[in-house]
């Protein structure tokens, strides 16, 4: 190895984990320099074989529970005698547990839903375990999903499909999703159905947790009519008035609203003050508020694609296009 | 037009233009110094071996298309092209490699430094830490109870 650091991550590129792994038992120099590659990137694919990429998930699970179980163990030691604990443990950063150590080099990591399941408890797994942590209580995937999002403090979610309507996603997941989750993603696929006006909200404020993003593609269907806008909701939309800094693209695939009053969408265009592309798919009964939206809320918008996205092709009427083309103040490509 | 490098022993060598603007180096040091190229460009870091390899590969690629972004050359999106030339090429000794490696660095000959690392990595490929040291000549220093705390930590990496 060179000792430039430069140098070292073109060579380390070139090489799959199990080299590196090689590397990194070289000496301690060699293990510094190699272990920001080895841990960049964890996601189960490198190899097609099956057989090995079970190995590796339950590998990658027993790494994250003894973690978990180191912490909590020291959590309790150092309740107990906290003082005692700093001249015990030593200086060298190999007694630090091994996501404190490697959790600030990881930049990828598995969808949240992979890696639930990568983490769901195993029949013999604790048995496999170094330490005297056994004989304790499985933490569940969830618990260990959210123990390692707490060490990984730059990872990075360059895209998320999510969907709410999906039965296994449950509150607990949706919660730690948008703690940890959703401020990091870059293009997010939503796809949610609000059956109320808190369900509503709740989407609102996942999507205000959002603040990296920069592609939004939204199936939405708000499917309940009753209207319980209130005077109040109306004065505190308009105190916070957030705009999504990097949000570029807005893709409206299939967006419907029964509800009387449609509080959503001016809510949401709001947001979009940097959006300069926007796709339109099915946007049922949503025509002349995103019109409104597009003329006051969206000044840099330069992009606009209307029906076709993809490979599907959807029906929007040429009184709907004439709407919302003629509102528009510039010459659209 | 012809430009002259000087290397750090004190060897001049007379190249094209366009063959020395491979080095963006150079290239950057030809713009800021475009009146004044009465004297040769001292290349400090780079012996006159090397500095002939360097040539001799910038020689050979002066057409290629010039990829700017490192991004490009990550080997996960896409394999560093070597053709039968460059295979030749590489068959020297790892020291030279290594020298070349660093020469082209401090150069900045991107397409050049992209096909020692990859020479380099290729040398350590498939190798097992034993077989790296005995090759380098360096020493274990990690205690029994590292290298055992290493190979746990390492085991989700396993093919």
């Amino acid at each position: 190895m060179l000792d430039i650091p430069e140098l070292n991550k073109l060579i380390c590129q070139q090489l799959n984990k199990h080299d590196l792994t090689q590397c990194a038992r070289v000496n301690k120099k060699w293990h510094g320099n190699v272990i920001p590659h080895l841990w960049r990137d964890i996601n189960f694919k490198w190899d097609r074989e099956e057989n090995t990429q079970v190995r590796q998930k339950k590998a990658f699970r027993r790494v994250v529970l003894e973690d978990y179980l180191m912490e909590q163990q020291q959590q309790q030691q150092g309740e107990e005698h906290s003082s005692m604990d700093q001249h015990t443990q030593g200086q060298s950063s190999f007694s630090l547990s091994t996501l404190k150590k490697y959790g600030p080099w990881i930049q990828t990591l598995p969808t949240p839903e992979h890696l639930l399941l990568c983490f769901n408890p195993q029949r013999v797994s604790t048995r496999s375990l170094r330490s005297s942590t056994r004989q304790v209580i499985e933490p569940t995937a969830l618990e260990l999903v959210r123990h390692l999002y707490q060490h990984c403090p730059f990872f990075q979610v360059p895209m998320l499909p999510l969907s709410t309507i999906e039965e296994h996603i449950s509150d607990d997941i949706l919660k730690t999703i948008e703690e940890f989750v959703l401020p990091r993603v870059h293009t997010l696929v939503l796809t949610t159905h609000p059956h109320n006006r808190s369900e509503l909200w709740r989407l609102q404020y996942m999507l205000d947790r959002c603040s990296s993003i920069v592609e939004l593609y939204l199936n939405i269907d708000i499917s309940y009519t009753e209207d319980e806008k209130n005077d109040n909701e109306e004065e505190q939309q308009q105190e916070e008035h957030k705009v999504w800094p990097k949000l570029k693209i807005l893709s409206l695939r299939k967006c419907y609203d029964k509800s009387q009053a449609k509080v959503f969408w001016p809510w949401l265009w709001k947001r979009c003050g940097h959006v300069e592309g926007l796709e339109v798919g099915e946007i049922g009964g949503l025509v002349q508020s995103l019109a409104d939206g597009m003329l006051d809320h969206m000044p840099k918008l330069s992009d606009i694609t209307l029906g076709r996205l993809y490979w599907t092709h959807y029906d929007l009427t040429d009184k709907a296009v004439a709407t919302l083309l003629s509102d528009s103040r510039k010459e659209w490509k | 037009m012809k430009v002259t490098l000087e290397s750090s022993d004190g060897q001049v060598f007379t190249v094209d233009k366009e063959v020395a603007e491979l080095s963006v180096i150079i290239k950057e040091m030809l713009v800021i110094e475009q009146a004044n190229q009465d004297h040769p460009i001292p290349l400090l870091n780079v012996g006159a071996v090397e500095l002939a390899k360097v040539i001799e590969y910038c020689e050979h690629h002066r057409n290629d298309p010039t990829i700017d972004d490192d991004e490009d050359y990550d080997s996960r999106k896409k394999p560093i092209e070597m053709d039968d030339w460059d295979k030749q090429f590489t068959i020297v000794n790892k020291e030279m490699m290594f020298e070349l490696i660093l020469a082209a660095n401090s150069m900045q000959v991107k397409p050049l430094l992209h096909l020692g690392c990859r020479y380099a990595a290729d040398i350590v490929k498939r190798m097992s830490p034993t077989e790296i040291r005995d090759l380098f000549q360096i020493d274990d220093d990690f205690t029994p109870e590292e290298q055992d705390k290493i190979e746990w930590e390492k085991q989700w990496t396993k093919l």
